[in-house]
């Protein structure tokens, strides 16, 4: 790791059995759900771009735990496993990126611009870096009203390296905004391609000229992450002032998934979060191996009658495009 | 010979400074060139010196002192010429412009309009009563009470454009506790442009909030808490300057209730001063209004008028959506410009134009700042016994075309005039296309000249549309082109 980041200390890192087989299913949801968008972009039944998140399931989930329902959350375009992680139907999330009338945001925003309000999430936005400084402004509006509220703003390496990005760290910093950015290093921003193992690197430290603390974190571990997203959020919520989180994860396409060389099989899956959280379940007992594979049989149902219920949906009318115009 | 050395003005719209430093003492004996006397605002600094020498008599503002009024006398000087040795004007080289001002500030004979009128036959007239108009204004406009509330029926009738403005702010705060101004420098220093006056001291620095000049971070912040529920108002120290940086924020404020199905309103206000002013060039001079008029979801507003100022900014506050509102620096402390033609009590609204003046043969429409050369030149037009109908359109983004193809269907012609170009052509189109049978003649436009602004006096005057300019276009339209 870089000088002077440090690592989430020796603390309670550890789950209930319980804490263990929710992260496990809500990670999972995302898995299949982005593997199965995989297949049916593959398929060009979804068109356009679709930015996946496998590889950084724990770093939204475990968040997502250390979060309220209401704490809201903005994201660059990499938008789907935070909506699944909010518990927004798959179905209309999957209706969306299919471009349907039923979609969550009617077939208008896709994968990068839909919306949830109504779960405290305010959408993916497509220009790089752009949900930093927005974020602070959903982190200065819950305070305006009075509310505890801590915002939550996911984007990754490449963004994390913009202009603007900076800009909002330093009033954040200065307003002391109840908010957590949290930048998924996953190793492959546009053009670097995909770098198995740990990659030097000191985005943690990114807000350091402006006394924002930043931390590293295990962004394989669900459970770390949420300990660092604990920390972070209380700090926020005391009225301390922003934390800058670091997850090192890596992303990597499930499916069709280009061949890597030597061992990197073996690589990927101790990069795996799902696959880590899941040899746990099966090593503290916490689900029997017929328990886990119910578990997963529901999860794998789940999507994939998600998928056709969304493929069943009609498409929008023309005259659809002149609706949600004004509030 | 005896000499008062006047504050002077350190920008165009500075209303009061701090003397900083004196570099002399009394009786001291200056050479020219010698620095007399530092002062500083919230936006800059500037040495003063000594145009010819002299000797310091008497220093009656001494240092440290803020809130030294533009014009005070700060000192008096003993020199042996008989022009002004210390000219503050000259010694801030801001040339001819600002002595005009100047002098028009100290003879305080006029108001603003009737200096304008009055200078407008002059050479170089757009240039000269603009600049009268501005800094005049800024002396005799600035509101020396808080704000207060409206009730009267036509509210901003009887105030300046800054009051106005900041009347609107005022209205719309009390009324909703979601309504919060944001910018740099809005609370202490009531922004670059004054309109802040007063506002920090009745709703305090929590829903008057300044921030430091770092435009991503305050537009995102801006447009975020839109999307988190409040009704921001964001101050921008020039249009021209700040779209570079806002257009992001400004577009996912536009696009993000379309594009999210109907579930994430933003509700934001974008204003500050549009265009030109004296010596400002290139973008931090352009007209932006074409340009907003193509982002879809976007509402842009031209407030000619203190009237239109005041309903305009509350309409746009009060809105769901985003909105641009374009001010003009030039109008800040400029009064009604025209009564409207018929009031039939109808409240300004977004989208809707009004009829400034009612004629029979041409019917000529406008915002903003260029429609003071519009209501000029009708004047002019009726003396030679053409009579202008001058429409304000008061909201470029959307037009409003029903008024102003019904006024086409009466008139047979149209002339638009604007200081950027784009809005012109809309109108054009949308006339031959809803009243081609009615029109006597081609649509004529009057645009700003399509360069870069630059920055002399003589080719900021010759690249803007003026009441000549619109006599003449109007002229050509309804006797058709020599």
């Amino acid at each position: 790791m870089a000088g002077g980041s440090h690592l989430a200390q020796a603390e309670d890192v550890t789950f209930s059995p319980d804490e263990e087989i929710a992260s496990y299913r809500a990670m999972l949801l995302i898995r299949r759900f982005e593997e199965k968008a995989g297949q049916l972009y593959a398929l060009q039944v979804i068109h356009g771009v679709c930015p996946l998140s496998i590889g950084q399931e724990a770093s939204i989930v475990g968040m997502m735990m250390a979060a309220r329902d209401t704490d809201p959350v903005i994201t660059g375009y990499r938008t789907h496993g935070a909506l699944l992680a909010r518990g927004i139907d798959p179905r209309r999330v999957m209706a969306e990126l299919m471009g349907r009338r039923g979609g969550l945001s009617g077939g208008k925003g896709g994968t990068v611009r839909m919306a949830a309000p109504d779960h405290a999430f305010y959408g993916g936005h497509g220009s790089a870096g752009v949900c930093a400084p927005l974020g602070g402004g959903l982190a200065f509006a819950a305070r305006y009203r009075g509310d505890d509220a801590v915002t939550l703003a996911f984007y990754g390496d490449g963004a994390a390296s913009r202009g603007r990005v900076f800009e909002a760290y330093r009033l954040a910093a200065q307003l002391k905004l109840p908010i957590v950015f949290i930048v998924d290093n996953n190793t492959a921003s546009p053009g670097a391609g995909i770098v198995l193992g740990a990659l030097p690197s000191a985005i943690a430290e990114s807000g350091k000229p402006f006394a924002i603390p930043g931390e590293q974190v295990d962004g394989i571990d669900v459970r770390r992450v949420r300990a660092a997203g604990r920390r972070a959020i209380a700090r926020a919520r005391a009225g301390e002032g922003p934390t800058l989180l670091e997850m090192l994860t890596f992303r990597y396409r499930g499916h069709g998934a280009t061949a890597q060389p030597g061992n990197a099989e073996r690589r990927i899956a101790e990069a795996d979060p799902v696959a880590k959280a899941r040899a746990r379940l099966l090593a503290t007992s916490a689900l029997t191996e017929r328990a886990l594979k119910a578990l997963e049989k529901e999860v794998r149902e789940t999507i994939s009658s998600a998928a056709l219920a969304a493929r069943s949906e009609l498409p929008p009318e023309p005259h659809d495009l002149h609706t949600a115009l004004e509030a | 010979m005896r000499r008062e050395i006047l504050m002077p003005p350190v920008t165009p719209s500075m209303v009061h400074g701090k003397i900083s430093r004196w570099h002399v003492a009394e009786g001291q004996t200056v050479a020219a060139g010698d620095v007399l006397v530092e002062i500083s605002t919230s936006t800059a600094t500037l040495e003063i010196e000594a145009e010819d020498e002299g000797r310091v008599e008497r220093i009656l503002v001494p240092a440290g002192t803020d809130d030294v009024k533009v014009n005070t006398p700060i000192a008096v000087m003993l020199a042996d010429v008989q022009s002004p040795a210390f000219d503050a004007a000259q010694a801030l080289g801001l040339g001819s412009v600002t002595q005009l001002a100047l002098d028009a500030t100290q003879s305080r004979k006029h108001d603003a309009l009737q200096t304008r009128t009055h200078t407008a036959t002059t050479p170089n007239a757009t240039m000269a009563f603009a600049a009268i108009g501005s800094a005049a204004d800024e002396l005799a406009a600035i509101p020396r009470s808080g704000p207060r509330s409206g009730g009267d029926q036509r509210k901003g009738a009887d105030q300046t454009y800054r009051e106005a403005l900041r009347d609107a702010i005022a209205d719309e705060m009390r009324a909703d506790s979601r309504v919060l101004l944001v910018g740099v420098d809005v609370a202490q220093n009531r922004g670059a442009l004054k309109v802040a006056q007063g506002l920090e001291d009745e709703f305090g620095d929590t829903r008057v909030v300044t921030v430091p000049a770092m435009d991503e971070a305050l537009f995102g912040l801006a447009v975020g808490a839109a999307m988190g529920g409040l009704k921001p108002i964001v101050e921008v120290a020039s249009w021209g300057r700040a779209l570079d940086v806002m257009l992001p924020y400004l577009t996912e404020a536009a696009e993000a209730f379309y594009l999210s199905g109907g579930t994430l309103p933003v509700s934001v206000v974008f204003r500050g001063p549009n265009g030109f002013s004296p010596g400002a060039t290139g973008q931090d001079a352009r007209c932006v209004a074409a340009m907003l008029a193509q982002i879809p979801g976007l509402t842009v507003v031209q407030p000619a008028t203190a009237s239109a100022a005041r309903g305009l900014l509350s309409a746009a506050i009060r809105s769901s959506g985003p909105v641009a509102v374009l001010e003009h620096e030039l109008l800040y402390g400029s009064r009604e410009l025209y009564l409207p033609a018929h009031d039939d009590g109808a409240a300004v609204a977004l989208g809707k134009a009004r009829i400034a003046r009612q004629g029979s043969d041409v019917t000529v429409a406008g915002a903003g700042f260029a429609l003071q050369a519009v209501v000029e030149a009708a004047h002019r037009l009726s003396d030679e016994g053409i009579e202008a109908e001058v429409i304000d359109l008061m909201t470029v983004r959307p037009l409003d075309l029903d008024l102003v193809a019904r006024s086409v269907s009466k008139t047979g012609r149209l002339v638009t005039v604007e200081e950027g170009s784009g809005i012109g052509a809309e109108l054009a189109a949308a006339v031959v296309s809803l009243c081609f049978g009615a029109l006597k003649g081609p649509p004529v436009q009057l645009c700003g000249a399509r360069v870069p602004l630059p920055y002399a006096q003589e080719l900021q005057a010759a690249a803007l549309p003026d009441a000549a300019a619109v006599v003449r276009a109007v002229r050509d339209a309804v006797r058709g082109a020599a």
